[in-house]
């Protein structure tokens, strides 16, 4: 009897505490997209069409499995993307690099999950920008791991999110520019949509809003 | 009996906190870095990228919309031919280890850097310390072509592009001294400016006309006033 009194009372803590754990409220507090000044430009694209290294699942942040393609220890964490960016404007495509890694002051108790991330973006005639920041996923890991908890599957229930820059590594900027961007500042934010037919992937459909000043 | 039930409730909700603290969340390897420190103020660091054994081809063979693969190129195109290009590498140190990607970029010359070759960037992203941001005016038109075939194919692979030897400086400025400029940086890069040079050095060339060699960046960075 007092074993199955322990094992209960175990269990019950143990899920309590992931609750309070998932439901941290320090990612409330942060919960918020960036701020961003300026006139601001949306790009689209679909993420995962393009890419090597990390696989950016619940289970590539958290270091299960074998979700990473680059062998090298130095760049084990690392991912390499080449994406089109179509504009809501209808302006020509651009030619886009990210490079992205895991960011090294993740912590589970301070509900930072998430990247940095390293952008370069070519409009062929016109110039081109260097960005630099990062994007915490605790909110969508996190609502989806809530809904595998029901037994509903990773399923992130909003239909998209904003992806907040991960505590402790300051705003997404706008580091240089060439072209028609020479000398230009700003900064950026990256938004992020699930889509069902990839259920446990966080690439879905994504979005850049981009903000010169 | 009621004490033993919420005493196991409080173990519990301790144990998840407990683990959630020691759980290893991955972390890239870090090498120690091979800096040398300039006696004017400043550091220099040197990293290697070996083609084309360390190229990275993301894409599909099918591209993401207007960008494609082109061997191990991606490349934006018109009616024109190419309009933009990039490469993606493994960075290494002057030891040899793999410490991080890297991506350039190339395009048309800047109108600003007219009566050069095209214009380019790097993106040096170092996982365990930081991302380096660098452009330049290239010495050369970098941007691929096609070949007698009609298949694009790197410039490091056109034997045109070696006809003034084996070791081609592709650095023109627009920094002083005909470098290239360090634009800025994260974390352990953050604050640092400065300027790079970039050679290319080809070792090899192979039946197919496909060759082998090194990518060289020298850079020199100082924390901004």
């Amino acid at each position: 009897m007092k074993a199955l009194v322990i094992i209960a009372g175990l269990v019950i803590g143990l899920f309590a505490g992931t609750t309070v754990l998932l439901f941290n409220p320090i990612a409330f507090a942060r919960d918020g997209a960036a701020g961003l000044s300026g006139a601001i430009r949306s790009f689209s694209w679909q993420g995962g069409a393009g890419y090597e290294g990390l696989a950016l699942t619940p289970a590539g942040l958290l270091g299960f499995g074998a979700d990473r393609t680059f062998d090298d220890p130095g760049i084990g964490d690392a991912r390499a993307e080449v994406v089109a960016l179509g504009s809501d404007a209808g302006n020509r495509p651009a030619l886009a690099v990210r490079l992205s890694a895991l960011a090294r002051p993740n912590s589970l108790l301070q509900a930072r999950l998430g990247m940095v991330t390293a952008w370069n973006i070519v409009w062929p005639g016109q110039g081109s920008l260097l960005l630099a920041g990062s994007e915490n996923f605790w909110t969508p890991v996190r609502d989806g791991l809530w809904s595998a908890l029901r037994g509903r599957g990773f399923q992130p229930g909003r239909a998209s999110y904003a992806l907040p820059p991960v505590p402790g590594l300051g705003a997404n900027l706008i580091v240089a520019g060439s072209g028609e961007f020479a000398a230009v500042r700003g900064g950026f934010r990256e938004e992020y949509s699930p889509v069902d037919d990839a259920p446990g992937d966080l690439v879905g459909l994504r979005q850049l809003d981009l903000a010169i000043e | 009996m009621a004490r033993l039930f919420y005493g196991s409730v409080f173990g519990g909700v301790l144990l998840s906190v407990l683990a959630a603290g020691v759980f290893p969340l991955p972390e890239s390897t870090r090498y120690r870095s091979v800096i040398a420190v300039v006696p004017d103020g400043g550091r220099e660091e040197t990293f290697i990228i070996e083609w084309p054994g360390d190229r990275v081809q993301p894409l599909r063979a099918a591209g993401a919309g207007p960008v494609h693969p082109a061997g191990q190129l991606s490349v934006l195109q018109d009616v024109t031919g190419v309009t933009a290009a990039a490469e993606l590498f493994r960075l290494r140190d002057v030891a040899g280890n793999v410490v991080g990607l890297a991506s350039r970029t190339a395009t048309a010359a800047d109108p600003a850097e007219a009566g050069r070759g095209s214009h380019s960037e790097w993106m040096l992203l170092l996982p365990s310390r930081g991302s380096l941001f660098l452009s330049q005016a290239d010495a050369h038109d970098t941007l691929p072509r096609p070949d007698a075939a009609g298949r694009i194919v790197p410039v490091v692979d056109m034997p045109a592009f070696w006809a003034g030897g084996e070791r081609q400086r592709i650095t023109a400025g627009p920094a002083d001294g005909g470098t290239g400029r360090v634009g800025g940086g994260t974390a352990e890069f953050a604050g640092l400016q400065g300027s790079y040079d970039e050679t290319w050095e080809r070792r090899e060339v192979a039946a197919n006309g496909t060759s082998r060699g090194r990518i060289t960046l020298r850079t020199w960075v100082q924390a901004v006033p």
